[in-house]
């Protein structure tokens, strides 16, 4: 065999052998017992999967119904269609930055500095790594056919059409793999060009942009165009979607991925090894340390690479004292603004404007709580990252109460500023709210804040912390935190509504927010002082 | 009389059943150098840990300049200073930024950029000032940890294996520096395996083992 293959096949059996693991298979032991329970988690995952996306498939039906004038398959290609353009796209663009070959340190030193055939590399990279990320592409275009058959079978799915509901899954799901590789193989092509000699070739990423601004500018100006550019992946999906010859759809879709994969083969005879492999190294480590599911170690390599090498002193100006623990909080937070930061917030504005649009108390009732554990993850992160340092955060000259309060003043403002804005949204969309919302957030999310950083000081250990391990707010800080933001976000609106004057309304406010509070008060010298006498 | 500026009585520490420190008494005056030996897993660590208040010691007082370190910790934190043998630093400071929080929260108004160029110069850190610590190397980090503890006005300084991962050259101007500062009427406490430092800084060696201390 081939040295490249034999490493290649190697490694993939052995990640393999590490998903038997998971679900308790262990290869070495050659019994009877083993195979059968083998076979056993086979059918078990088949089944559990069908399940899965059948009960999937009944939310894309009701999504796809929404588009009534257009057929439920013609949504569902659409779908598809753009789904893999914008992965192949966003995979193109990161293709012309960095390697897309992920090379281990093992494989730098046995494949990278030996004169291997470079071309033989690059598929069997290529092939290794693209069966994984196929799966929820497969996912959804089976998802889709299936609404797409709840929606158009008369008399709704049938037992007795369940093969048939099964195969057609299948059938649609064949074609999405092929032009997955198709999309991959091109990408990884990309990869290699750039990686063609020592010279970085930084235009290969405007490829891609080029490929997006033109599919973009042609779906806004020429349909007709768009449908001729894109012509062999809608026929493929079409057939998909039985309104064309599957064998034919199927042998473009073959043709296409052959087509790629030659691109790939001819692009990468001058392959250079050595670059791609420091190029990777970072992303292997992060793959290995995200498979081991070490997210502290995780999310400090995603940190670390976020942050660079360094950056110029700041011109925010500090003050002495306890406001330098605020000017720190502020430096660092500008510093650590990231996209999954920003979607988190995002979540405490789209929960809390849940939370108060009156459209079913059951619904208003999740959102309550699905913030509360946000805004508590949110405010205790900034304690949580100074916890990590524990040898320099322990001897600061301050007092506990004003650590605890410097901790979370930022995030308890901004979660309180969102809550304002999710209320302005709602009423701009032309929702009635309660009024009772507004003073009454800043005390709900002050409670939840001290409540949440207690729950994480309770659980701490000066051994631990000196380690750098820092837990995260627990199921009894949701809990107490859920009931804490009850009193003012759910008894007082609940209360105020029962009558219909002004003064009344005001009176139960001002009192819902004078207990709140106190409570607030009570709960900041608790966690002051359990922040003093951490174990 | 003035007070002794480190004073510890009845110092104990369990983990569970295990007792790493056993009971511990003893002053450390102004202008003293005590350096703490003894084998690995002696308890030299977790006594040091306990004293700057890194770790709560399951019994005992420690005064710090007369101030008590859990009931009037702002006070004896003011007058404290720790270097562990690993420190860790926020991930999103660089440098010179550690420097300058230090500066702030210590309350150093005067001349604190010239101190904090004058430490990093001297240490050979000034070219990386705008580096991120994770950048740095594990001497380097050391380096750090020593600057921000000498950049404050501390009267008890307390060291971990500060020499372990210096260079030669670095660990005679540590010599220097912690001569000064004796000098200047400081007490330091340190632990090392390097028996030379005990001559060197004149300083006396207490003895560790299995959690007990020898004061000689």
């Amino acid at each position: 065999m081939n040295p490249v293959w034999q490493v290649r096949s190697r490694q993939i059996a052995s990640s393999l052998k590490f998903w038997m693991a998971l679900v308790g298979y262990n290869p070495r032991e050659r019994f009877w017992s083993q195979i059968v329970y083998l076979a056993y988690v086979g059918v078990f995952f088949s089944i559990w999967g069908f399940g899965v996306l059948a009960l999937l498939a009944d939310q894309g039906a009701q999504i796809l119904s929404t588009f009534q004038e257009l057929p439920p398959s013609l949504v569902s290609m659409r779908i598809l269609t753009v789904v893999l353009l914008v992965d192949a796209i966003l995979r193109g663009y990161r293709s012309g930055r960095e390697s897309p070959f992920i090379f281990s340190d093992d494989d730098a030193d046995l494949i990278c500095q030996t004169p291997v055939d470079r071309r033989q590399v690059a598929l069997a990279w290529m092939l290794g790594d693209w069966i994984l990320p196929t799966i929820p592409f497969l996912s959804l275009a089976v998802v889709l056919k299936f609404a797409t058959i709840q929606l158009t079978e008369a008399g709704g799915v049938q037992w007795s059409h369940l093969f048939d509901y099964w195969l057609a899954g299948m059938r649609l799901a064949s074609l999405v793999l092929f032009l997955h590789l198709t999309f991959s193989s091109l990408t990884y092509t990309l990869g290699a060009l750039r990686l063609r000699g020592d010279r970085d070739k930084p235009w290969l990423r405007l490829i891609p942009v080029c490929f997006a601004l033109l599919f973009l500018s042609l779906a806004v100006s020429s349909r007709a165009g768009l449908e001729i550019s894109l012509w062999p992946v809608q026929f493929s999906l079409k057939a998909g979607f039985n309104e064309a010859s599957w064998i034919a759809g199927f042998g473009i879709a073959i043709l296409l991925a052959f087509g790629g994969l030659l691109g790939l083969y001819l692009s990468s005879s001058r392959l250079n090894l050595s670059r791609a492999a420091q190029e990777s190294r970072y992303r292997w480590a992060f793959q290995q340390v995200s498979w081991l599911g070490n997210t502290q170690l995780s999310q400090q390599m995603s940190l670390y690479k976020h942050l660079g090498s360094g950056h110029s002193t700041t011109h925010i100006a500090g003050r002495e004292g306890a406001w330098s623990f605020i000017w720190k909080q502020w430096v660092m937070a500008l510093r650590m603004v990231r996209i999954g930061k920003l979607i988190a917030w995002l979540g405490v504005l789209l929960t809390c404007l849940g939370m108060m649009v009156p459209l079913d108390w059951g619904a208003q009732l999740w959102a309550f709580i699905i913030w509360v554990l946000l805004v508590g993850q949110r405010v205790t992160e900034p304690m949580r990252t100074d916890l990590e340092q524990w040898t320099i955060t322990r001897q600061l000259p301050f007092r506990a109460r004003d650590a605890v309060l410097a901790e979370i003043a930022g995030p308890v403002l901004l979660a309180t500023m969102l809550g304002w804005l999710a209320y302005g949204l709602g009423v701009w969309a032309g929702q009635t709210l309660q009024i009772d919302f507004v003073p009454l957030l800043f005390p709900a999310v002050l409670c939840i804040a001290f409540i949440a950083t207690y729950d994480v000081l309770r659980q701490c250990r000066c051994s631990d912390l000196s380690a750098g391990n820092v837990p995260e707010m627990g199921f009894g800080g949701l809990l107490a935190g859920a009931l804490v933001a009850a009193l003012p976000l759910v008894l007082v609106p609940m209360i105020s509504s029962q009558s219909n004057q002004v003064w009344m309304s005001f009176f139960v406010n001002a009192v819902g927010f004078g207990i709140s509070l106190t409570i607030a008060f009570g709960l900041w010298k608790l966690t002051a002082s359990q922040y003093r006498n951490i174990k | 009389m003035a007070p002794y500026l480190l004073q510890v009585t009845n110092l104990c520490r369990f983990f569970g059943e295990f007792q790493a420190v056993k009971p511990v008494d003893f002053k450390i005056d102004a202008g003293e150098i005590v350096i703490l030996t003894g084998p690995n897993g002696a308890g030299k660590s977790t006594l040091l840990s306990c004293i700057s208040g890194i770790m709560r010691p399951t019994r005992g007082v420690i005064l710090v300049d007369g101030f008590d370190l859990y009931r009037e910790e702002v006070s004896a934190k003011q007058r404290l200073a720790y270097v562990p043998d690993v420190p860790r630093f926020y991930p999103s400071l660089t440098t010179w930024e550690h420097m300058q929080f230090i500066s702030l929260a210590f309350g150093v108004r005067r001349d604190w950029e010239a101190r904090a160029e004058n430490a990093l110069r001297q240490f050979g850190l000034w070219e990386s000032r705008n580096l991120y610590p994770h950048n740095l190397s594990r001497g380097m980090r050391l380096k750090l940890g020593i600057s921000l503890a000498l950049i404050r006005p501390c009267k008890v300084l307390v060291m971990d294996e500060p020499a372990s991962a210096l260079d030669p050259e670095s660990v005679l101007l540590l010599q220097a520096k912690l001569t000064d500062m004796r000098k200047n009427g400081c007490a330091i406490l340190m632990t090392s395996h390097d028996l030379g430092l005990v001559e060197v800084l004149q300083a006396k060696r207490w003895r560790m083992e299995s959690g007990q201390l020898d004061v000689g």
